[in-house]
């Protein structure tokens, strides 16, 4: 399946810009999947979700405080959106310092560990490839990040196996 | 290889939310995580990491870990604390003079606001808009 990274307009702003990556086949999102999924199970969280999101990419940058890290493979840039105590749903990044952020999806954390978890563990590893394949093409220069280090240019077509 | 911008994305699902959204809450959301901001620079500009900090209120680390993730609700006491020992002001009262030439982020919780007299001001670097509590919630926008 072919993918594409887009930039959000909703949420980005002068503090970092907040892609997701868009299934060419059926013109959905990673991040509307997520949204559209929990819309009514969780509003309450996802509306801070969403108001986080916002004043990441126009008030304060992606900065690390922000996020949780050790969900993906070391020094991959995968993380979590902090959430606070008591909450339950987990929306899985790629953080690319504090300017670039790259939402994926995620999920209800029912269980301690994400090994234990295997709709999580997918949506988790999903992000583990892209991010690997992100930095694949920024070595191979296909991918370059723009001077003032807020987007990115290039190649940004992905081709994925659906079990990936 | 000409390099082409990633293209932009408009979001129904995401603007659905946000108009649902009271701005209130937008604002409250937004001046959690700029004082969280604040903390956190202010603990690098005084040459510290989190366990040092967390050493000096003598709190755990994992603790700091949740100040300085946006999402935690300060209580004054805890703001006055912080305060101290990074020698930063986070709360000021309305009969304090602040310097026009330098940068603040105040905070008060909306639970705090409506029983004290305090002046939250949020000084934006571009946009040069000052958002100001003032005592018993009530908002006002000013330039």
């Amino acid at each position: 399946m072919k993918f594409e990274l887009v930039k959000i307009t909703e949420l980005s702003g002068s503090k970092a810009s907040l892609y997701t990556i868009i299934n060419t086949e059926t013109g959905i999102t990673l991040f509307d999947s997520f949204v559209l999924k929990y819309n009514y199970t969780f509003i309450s969280e996802l509306d801070e979700i969403v108001s986080r999101l916002r004043a990441i990419g126009k008030n304060v940058g992606a900065r690390e405080e922000f996020f949780r890290f050790f969900e993906g493979a070391p020094g991959d840039g995968v993380c979590a959106l902090s959430i606070k105590p008591g909450d339950k749903l987990r929306l899985y990044c790629i953080r690319y310092g504090a300017l670039i952020l790259i939402l994926g999806s995620g999920g209800q954390k029912k269980v301690r560990t994400l090994q234990e978890d295997p709709y999580l563990k997918k949506e988790n590893y999903f992000l583990r490839n892209l991010s690997a394949e992100i930095s694949m093409r920024i070595r191979e220069k296909e991918i370059l990040f723009t001077d003032d280090g807020m987007d990115f240019t290039g190649n940004l077509i992905f081709t994925f196996n659906e079990n990936e | 290889m000409k390099m082409n911008k990633a293209r932009e994305y408009s979001s129904k699902a995401v603007q659905e939310i946000l108009d649902r959204i009271k701005p209130e809450d937008l604002i409250i959301t937004e001046r959690k995580m700029l004082l969280a901001a604040r903390i956190a620079d202010a603990i690098i500009d005084k040459g510290w990491n989190k366990k040092n900090f967390a050493a000096a209120l003598n709190k755990r680390p994992s603790e700091i870990s949740k100040w300085l993730s946006g999402t935690h609700n300060f209580t004054i006491e805890t703001l006055i604390e912080i305060e101290q020992v990074l020698g930063i002001s986070l709360v000021v009262s309305e009969k304090e003079t602040i310097p026009a030439s330098r940068t603040y982020v105040y905070f008060a919780s909306s639970r705090v606001t409506t029983q004290c007299d305090f002046n939250l001001i949020n000084e934006l670097n571009e946009s040069d808009v000052v958002y100001s509590f003032q005592g018993k919630g009530k908002t006002t926008l000013h330039n």
